[in-house]
C-alpha cells in the first residue's frame, strides 16, 4: 500500500466502517467477535486493496465467510458455557423500548436463535436491505430459499419471548 | 399505515445498532500492518516469484546492477592502503569503519549458530501493542498469522498467507556471497514487484503512469530486514546478510543500543528516499533479531510501529492459536 492507497484505505473505514460493524455485531453473537470479525474484514480488504473494485461488496461477502467459517468450527468443538445468555436487563416492555441498548439483549438472544443462514438471511435482507436476488448470490442459495428462509426467519423471531411484546404491541394498534 | 413484521425487523436491527461505532485507529492499524506484511512478503515470496520466472539463484549474479547502484560501500569508506615501499607489489589492506566492524562481528556470531529443526518456526512477537504471532511452515513457506484480538478478544483463526517465506530448500539455494546476495535481494524484489503490479486495463489512465522506481539501496535494505525479521532464516544467511549492510553506504549502526525490553542490542537503520526510517535491533551474542521499527513518512499519516520479538520455537506440529479463549 503506498500513501495514496493507505488515504483511500481509511477514508472507506471512516466511511463504511459503521454501517460493516453494525453489520457484523447482527451476524454475531456477541461483541468482541463482532469487532474481530470487522477487524479481520479490513485487514483482508486491505491486502487486495489495489484490485479490489468494490470494496463494500468485497467486505459484506468476506464478513459472510468468516462468520460461516467461524460458525463451522465451533460447530465441530465441544458445546461451550456462556458466562450470561443475553436476555439480562433491558426489557422491552419496560420503561422506553426504543433505545438500542434496552433492545439490544432481547435481540441479540433472538437472533442468535436463528439458524446461521436464517440470520444472515435476515441482516442482508432487512439491515443491509439486499434484494432477495443479491442476498441468493451472496450466501449462494436460490431465490425461493432466500424467501422461504426469511419468512420462517421472521415466523420464529416474532414468536421469541424476547421479541414478542414488540410485535403484539405493532398488533394491538392496527 | 400498518407496520408489517419485516418493517417491524427491520427497525429493530437498525435501532438496536445505531450506536455501534468502530474504533477510528483500527483502519489506521490495519493499514500499517498491511504496510508491514508487503515488505516483509516482499522478500519472501519474491523467491517464488522469482523461480517463476525463471530466475534461478546461480543466474541472479549476472543481473545487471541498475542505475544509481553504490554496492560496495558502507557506514563510512572503507580504505584501501598501499602498504608495500620497497617496490614489492603493494598488499592491500581494507580498514573497516566502527559500523562496519560491528556489522562483522554480527556475521561471526550469527555464523556460529546452529540451525535448528522442526517444520514450523513459530515467532511471538508484540506488534504495537499486540500481542502477534507468526507459524511459518518451513516446508511450503505458508505463515499462519495469530493476532491478539481487538481490545484483547480471541483472535479466531489465523489468515495463512501462501508463499509468505521462503521454504527451507529455497533458504538453501540462495548465495551467501554477500555481492551475489545483494544482486539476489535486487531480482527477488523484481521479480515479484512485477508480479504485484496491478494489471490495468489498456488504455486506462492508470496504466499510463509509469511508477517511480525504488532505489536500490532502499530495496537492498527492507529486504534484508525482512530476512532478519523472519524466524525461519538460517544463521549462514543471516551472517551473509550482515555483510551485504557492511556493504552500504548510509546505513547507521550503534553496537550499544538497547531495544524497549532494555535488552543490549546493536542498532542498524536506514533512512529511505521517501523518509522512511527502518530501524533493526539485533542481538550481539547471536545475530538474532530483537526489534524492528518503522517510522513512516510524515506525508503517510501514520504512527510508528514495532514487532517486538519475545520468543521463538521449533516444532515438528503446528501450534494452535495462542489467543483462542
Amino acid at each position: 500500500m503506498d500513501k495514496r492507497q493507505v488515504r483511500a484505505f481509511e477514508g472507506f473505514a471512516a466511511e463504511s466502517g459503521a454501517e460493516l460493524l453494525r453489520i457484523a455485531t447482527l451476524l454475531t453473537p456477541d461483541p468482541h467477535t463482532a469487532e474481530d470479525v470487522y477487524q479481520e474484514t479490513l485487514q483482508r480488504l486491505a491486502a487486495r486493496w489495489s484490485r479490489v473494485e468494490n470494496p463494500k461488496a468485497f467486505c459484506r461477502q468476506v464478513m459472510l465467510n468468516i462468520v460461516r467459517d467461524q460458525a463451522r468450527a465451533k460447530a465441530r468443538r465441544p458445546r461451550e458455557l456462556e458466562l450470561f445468555d443475553g436476555t439480562e436487563p433491558g426489557d422491552p416492555r419496560s420503561a422506553d423500548p426504543h433505545t438500542a441498548v434496552e433492545l439490544r439483549p432481547s435481540l441479540r438472544a433472538a437472533l442468535t436463535s436463528l439458524g446461521e443462514q436464517q440470520r444472515a438471511v435476515v441482516v442482508l435482507r432487512y439491515f443491509d436491505d439486499r434484494s432477495e436476488d443479491e442476498v441468493a448470490r451472496l450466501l449462494g442459495i436460490t431465490t425461493g430459499t432466500v424467501k422461504s428462509t426469511a419468512s420462517r426467519a421472521i415466523a420464529h423471531l416474532r414468536a421469541h419471548p424476547g421479541l414478542a411484546a414488540i410485535f403484539a404491541a405493532s398488533d394491538s394498534r392496527l | 399505515m400498518p407496520l408489517t413484521d419485516e418493517d417491524i425487523v427491520r427497525d429493530l436491527l437498525h435501532r438496536c445498532t445505531e450506536d455501534v461505532h468502530p474504533d477510528g485507529s483500527v483502519a489506521a492499524r490495519v493499514a500499517q500492518r498491511q504496510r508491514r506484511k508487503e515488505i516483509r512478503r516482499r522478500a519472501g515470496s519474491a523467491i517464488a516469484a522469482g523461480a517463476a520466472l525463471g530466475v534461478a539463484a546461480g543466474v541472479i549474479i549476472a543481473v545487471q546492477p541498475r542505475g544509481g547502484d553504490a554496492p560496495a560501500v558502507a557506514t563510512g569508506t572503507p580504505s584501501t592502503t598501499p602498504k608495500a615501499a620497497n617496490g614489492a607489489t603493494p598488499q592491500a589492506t581494507i580498514t573497516l569503519t566502527a559500523g562496519q566492524r560491528v556489522l562483522y562481528q554480527l556475521s561471526a556470531a550469527a555464523a556460529r549458530q546452529q540451525a535448528t529443526t522442526g517444520r514450523y518456526v513459530t515467532l511471538y512477537e508484540k506488534e504495537d501493542g499486540n500481542l502477534d504471532t507468526n507459524v511459518i511452515d518451513t516446508q511450503t513457506g505458508t505463515d499462519y498469522g495469530y493476532q491478539q484480538g481487538y481490545n484483547g478478544a480471541p483472535s479466531g483463526a489465523g489468515t495463512p498467507a501462501k508463499d509468505f517465506s521462503p521454504t527451507a530448500a529455497e533458504f538453501a539455494d540462495m548465495p551467501l556471497d554477500p555481492a551475489a546476495l545483494r544482486q539476489s535481494l535486487i531480482a527477488y524484489y523484481d521479480a515479484q514487484a512485477a508480479a504485484d503490479a496491478p494489471k490495468w486495463p489498456k488504455g486506462s489512465p492508470a496504466a499510463r503512469v509509469t511508477p517511480r522506481p525504488t532505489p536500490v539501496n532502499d530495496i537492498v535494505f527492507s529486504q534484508a530486514m525482512s530476512f532478519l525479521w523472519n524466524p525461519s532464516t538460517p544463521p549462514q544467511l543471516r551472517a551473509a546478510l550482515f555483510k551485504v549492510l557492511a556493504g552500504m553506504p548510509g546505513v547507521q549502526v550503534d553496537a550499544s543500543a538497547r531495544d524497549m525490553l532494555g535488552r543490549a542490542a546493536v542498532r542498524i537503520s536506514w533512512t529511505a528516499s521517501d523518509t522512511t526510517v527502518y530501524t533493526v535491533y539485533e542481538n550481539p551474542a547471536n545475530g538474532t533479531v530483537l526489534e524492528q521499527t518503522y517510522k513512516w513518512p510524515a506525508a503517510m499519516d501514520l504512527a510508528p510501529g514495532y514487532d517486538l520479538m519475545l520468543r521463538v520455537t521449533r516444532t515438528n506440529t503446528i501450534p494452535p492459536d495462542p489467543y483462542k479463549s
